[in-house]
């Protein structure tokens, strides 16, 4: 478990499916994400073992009440990179603080443990609450990938942001260049 | 087969092995794509086999008008909703590099894309010191849409890595400039 003063996450389990499902009911968030809506509660079970070795995935929790999920993927263990993803789905609380410090425990958990060197974000959805998170937690737009999803009936842009674990953790690189180049 | 003026497009297959296992065990060609340069006969041949039965993915064998093979091109994560795919082109054999050969191996996958998969958007991805990739995909109209700050690891250092895109409206736009009706008229038949 990995402790915030507001929030604190633990790996997702088998007994947090049927919350899981009612918000993929309620939440267009896997239009965003480039996935298909789960057909039913068996299909995202059968489905679970190998969705949660193919990602690690976090739930997000205040005391005992499931509020969201962040999860990261892509893991690159040689180029030291991932891509992440953090939602609150409840709607009766304002996202932004518990988003922040979600997000800070778990790039956090990404460099100091995993040593992972780079983690990156796809935002799709113009109104993500996670855009002005990732502003506050200085991440750098490093670009839009044009019409790169079809949602709706329309081809929308994809805004790439990234943050790199601290500096003196990274090898410097020298001014020349590469040999063969 | 899809035919070229100077280059022809197979699909990838088991004859064509050996030259597969030469080019993938060149540790200067490999650092382009981010591949382990050591690699047996063995795992490429399962390569080869797994890879052609994917859906997102289509490998194809460059051959020169003589039948010689020259390189590889591939289409992978072709995204069917979405639309999209990453395209990616590697002549293996260094007499042929920076002679056109890539420039329409690359031109006719894209007509392939573009006018038979009915595709909106390709993408490539090139490391940094790639220069004449980068090079290669701006004389096609592709557009610098991304640069991912220190996203690959290479002889002991971290580079750039740079996303290129090109949309369908983009490429008929180039088809119908004079660059581009050179290059259709010189792609005799698809």
């Amino acid at each position: 478990m990995l402790n915030g003063k507001l929030v604190s996450l633990r790996e997702l389990e088998a007994r947090d499916l049927d919350q899981v499902f009612l918000w993929d009911e309620q939440d267009e968030v896997y239009l965003f994400k480039g996935r298909y809506k789960f057909a039913s509660k068996e299909d995202l079970k059968n489905n679970f073992i190998g969705y949660s070795f193919s990602q690690k995935i976090f739930v997000i929790k205040i005391n005992q009440n499931l509020i969201g999920l962040t999860s990261y993927w892509a893991i690159d263990h040689r180029n030291k990179t991932c891509e992440f993803y953090a939602k609150i789905y409840d709607k009766n609380i304002d996202p932004l603080p518990y988003l922040t410090e979600s997000l800070d425990i778990l790039i956090k958990f990404i460099f100091n443990h995993e040593n992972l060197s780079k983690i990156y974000i796809h935002i799709s959805d113009p109104s993500d609450p996670i855009k002005p998170v990732l502003e506050k937690l200085k991440f750098t737009k490093e670009g839009t990938l044009r019409d790169h999803r079809f949602i709706k009936g329309q081809y929308v842009d994809t805004h790439v942001y990234g943050q790199l674990a601290k500096e003196e953790n990274l090898m410097k690189i020298e001014p020349g260049q590469r040999r063969g180049a | 087969m899809i035919t070229g003026r100077y280059v022809g497009l197979k699909t990838l297959d088991s004859d064509y092995l050996h030259m597969v296992y030469k080019w993938r065990n060149d540790p200067d060609l490999m650092a382009f794509y981010g591949l382990s340069p050591i690699i047996s006969i063995e795992k490429i041949q399962k390569e080869i086999k797994t890879n052609k039965a994917l859906k997102n993915r289509l490998d194809f064998i460059v051959l020169t008008q003589k039948k010689d093979p020259i390189g590889m091109v591939w289409l992978k994560r072709l995204d069917w909703v979405n639309r999209h795919c990453e395209i990616n082109c590697m002549i293996g054999e260094k007499s042929h590099r920076s002679k056109m050969f890539g420039a329409e191996a690359i031109f006719l996958l894209l007509l392939f894309c573009m006018n038979e998969l009915n595709l909106h958007k390709v993408y490539a991805k090139i490391v940094e010191f790639a220069r004449e990739s980068h090079h290669l995909v701006t004389l096609a109209g592709f557009k610098k849409e991304v640069v991912l700050k220190k996203m690959v690891f290479q002889d002991g250092k971290y580079w750039d890595l740079f996303i290129y895109g090109l949309l369908r409206k983009e490429f008929k736009l180039f088809i119908n400039s004079t660059k581009g009706k050179k290059y259709l008229l010189s792609s005799r038949q698809i």
